[in-house]
């Protein structure tokens, strides 16, 4: 995967209008946002797994990843979780209000390497956000690819995020979608789906290990577990890429701050190799 | 479902891969389809442990029963696993509930039958007991990260 180049002006933040607001659980929302004015990015629109910097005016920037590209009228997707003021903050905002973006920034999963070969799409919480664009690529030109599967898991029933896309891509038909939570959470909920963690869905995914590619985002306890039980179904690490959270600060590698020992997250990344960044996120950080 | 047919199921299913057609065939002795629906008990903690069931269609949670809050699922067993080991050990009692959580088929194996097979082939024995393993060592794995709450906290 190429080093991402910084976009244009990659350090003056883009005025975006919140357009639409969607509650997807407790604590999770998808905005829609849309540029106020002309768009400087030019050729700069983002990609799948890539990111922004995301401001909400008096309580910080953070980076966000697109959820969905860009749609009528430069539009985007941020799905945000509220873990911390400025995502609080951004989750919170209403139609009409304005928030601040930089990017995109980073690499972006390499469809590419999918071409003719098995999908296989797994995710954890909202790691689902980052993915949300490839399984979105893959379905717009589904005769490019082979099977594909999308193996999800969530905390409990309701906190699963994009519930409406998950059953429209399950109704398709040419992908398989499977769901699985760690836990009720309501003793009474009527869930009727799989208890347990996501890796334990891999069995029942029909897929060809030795011409599948992997695209794997969630914390990095369940990615680690993810390329282990790939690797146990016969994946090649080669074949699998993941989405790695840092923090992320400026964006163009040059703070430091999302330094992940040789790797600067922000520009090498968050996409990265499997193979490369595994022996990484093992090194036992204090 | 015929005999030959109940042994192929069996034999069809990830928990006898890698053993020969004649060990198939010693612990498919006397085993029987379960078929069922939602909400249907297949066992209950404390009662024995008569048999193995291979799930071969469907989920079926484990539960734990908790006076006033009653059933609570806290893992399924979808095709293609295990579905309990008490069998297995003494004193052959369920330590926890199992009902099926969508329309299921199993394949029930007799607890005393594949005990007897082990005892008489020591090399049966130990693929059985490496099987059971290794279904025990994915749940007790996928029990350990449930209980990290992984997706519970910071995660963006």
């Amino acid at each position: 995967m190429a080093i991402a180049e910084p976009t244009v002006a990659p350090l003056v933040p883009q005025l975006l209008e919140v357009r639409a607001h969607r509650r997807e659980t407790a604590d999770t929302a998808t905005l829609t946002l849309a540029p106020t004015g002309p768009t400087a990015l030019g050729d700069a629109a983002p990609r799948p797994g890539q990111f922004a910097m995301l401001a909400a005016f008096g309580a910080g920037e953070v980076p966000i990843s697109y959820s969905a590209m860009a749609g009528h009228g430069g539009a985007v997707e941020h799905t945000v979780r509220s873990v911390g003021a400025a995502t609080a903050a951004l989750a919170a905002a209403r139609p009409g209000d304005l928030v601040a973006s930089r990017g995109p920034f980073g690499t972006g999963w390499d469809l590419d390497a999918a071409t003719g070969r098995d999908v296989v799409v797994v995710a954890g919480g909202i790691g689902l956000a980052p993915l949300r664009g490839v399984v979105d690529a893959v379905l717009a030109d589904r005769d490019r690819y082979g099977s594909v599967n999308v193996l999800v898991g969530a905390r409990t029933p309701d906190d699963l995020c994009f519930a409406e896309h998950l059953r429209g891509w399950s109704a398709r038909g040419d992908v398989e979608v499977a769901i699985t939570v760690d836990r009720l959470g309501d003793p009474a909920s009527r869930w009727p789906g799989a208890i347990g963690v996501v890796t334990g869905l891999l069995d029942g995914a029909c897929f060809d290990p030795d011409a599948a590619t992997a695209f794997v985002c969630g914390p990095e306890v369940m990615m680690r577990a993810t390329v282990r039980a790939l690797g146990v179904q016969g994946v090649d690490v080669a074949d699998v890429q993941v989405s790695v959270e840092r923090s992320m600060t400026c964006g163009v590698g040059h703070c430091g701050h999302c330094q992940l020992g040789p790797v600067l997250v922000c520009r090498e990344g968050p996409v990265l190799p499997a193979a490369r960044v595994l022996p990484l996120l093992e090194v036992r950080e204090r | 479902m015929t005999e030959p047919e109940i042994r192929d199921l069996v034999a069809g299913h990830p928990f006898t891969s890698g053993l020969s057609p004649a060990e198939v065939d010693a612990i498919a002795e006397g085993a029987r389809v379960v078929d069922l629906l939602p909400g249907e008990a297949l066992f209950r903690e404390g009662r024995p442990a008569t048999h193995a069931y291979l799930v071969t269609h469907g989920h079926v949670g484990i539960e734990v029963h908790h006076p006033g809050r009653g059933s609570i699922a806290v893992s399924t067993v979808g095709a293609g696993e295990l579905l309990g080991w008490s069998w297995l050990l003494p004193p052959h009692a369920w330590h926890f509930d199992a009902t099926a959580r969508s329309i299921a088929r199993l394949v029930a194996l007799d607890a005393t039958t594949v005990r007897a097979a082990c005892d008489h082939d020591p090399a049966l024995d130990r693929r059985v007991a490496r099987q059971v393993m290794r279904t025990m060592t994915a749940r007790l794995e996928a029990a350990r990260h449930q209980l990290l709450d992984l997706y519970g906290h910071g995660h963006r």
